[in-house]
């Protein structure tokens, strides 16, 4: 399973899959409140819920064959359970957040 | 088989709607329609369902706002002590693996979720399922066949 990646955009690998590409789009659809949620929670300075959202993409993303998420997730999960500097944290998040951004309903040409 | 005939429960609890679609969609693929899936996006709920009683396999997340796996492992088992209890993990510290275990979980599958590992994972449960449902099917035969002669003192007689 690998995510191909096609100049910004990031497509599932399940993402010309028949039986799970209304998934994957619905998966896609719903990426930006999965990010409102995330900078909801470090604004607000909500560490618990930042860790438990960023947990859930962790494990969805890959799932749904985004594998390139998953690092990201982990390093901010990591981050936070840490208890790294904000600096280090919010780093983590930009990353993921753009990553997540990128992220787009079925498959490259 | 008239075992599988009946059927087989299945309950999937995960916080993430997203991750109870996708693992429901995969398994109603790839089993027929003996395999009931029900799911759930709360322990709450979950725990509901499972206190109703015929829950044969149980598929649960183990890190859930406000209740965990373990406790619905607990529960399933209580309930129903030969429902196969299978924990979802995206990271699982030594303890609460060796914990689940002791509880009486038959595997766990590690997030992200490998597609092709859920769907044998699952098999394996249901056949193990249906194994101890013909174990069970066949020793209450046995026990239906000895209880007429003690409790019936007429049948007693007539031997």
């Amino acid at each position: 399973m690998s995510m191909v990646q096609n100049s910004e955009a990031y497509f599932s690998a399940y993402g010309s899959d028949p039986d799970l590409a209304e998934l994957v789009a619905m998966f896609v659809d719903e990426m930006p409140d999965r990010v409102k949620k995330l900078q909801d929670a470090h604004t607000t300075g909500n560490s618990e819920s930042l860790r438990q959202t960023v947990h859930q993409l962790k494990g969805a993303a890959g799932s749904y064959g985004f594998d390139q998420l998953t690092p990201l997730a982990a390093a901010l999960e990591d981050s936070i359970r840490d208890q790294a500097t904000e600096e280090v944290i919010k780093r983590s998040l930009l990353a993921l957040v753009a990553a997540c951004n990128r992220v787009r309903a079925g498959a490259a040409d | 088989m008239s075992l599988l005939r009946q059927g087989v429960n299945l309950v999937v609890v995960d916080d993430d709607p997203s991750m109870v679609r996708l693992i429901t969609k995969l398994l109603a693929g790839a089993f027929d329609s003996h395999l009931h899936i029900e799911s759930f996006t709360d322990a709450e709920s979950a725990r509901t369902r499972i206190d109703e009683g015929g829950v044969d396999i149980l598929l649960t997340d183990l890190e859930m706002p406000g209740s965990d796996g373990l406790d619905l492992l607990r529960d399933a088992k209580l309930r129903k002590v030969d429902t196969q209890v299978v924990l979802l993990t995206g990271h699982s510290t030594l303890e609460s693996l060796m914990q689940a275990l002791e509880l009486g979980a038959v595997d766990y599958l590690l997030k992200p979720v490998d597609h092709q590992q859920l769907i044998d994972l699952i098999r394996e449960s249901v056949r193990r399922q249906l194994r101890w449902k013909q174990a069970l099917a066949q020793t209450w035969q046995i026990e239906r066949q000895r209880l007429p002669m003690k409790a019936d003192p007429a049948a007693t007689r007539i031997q």
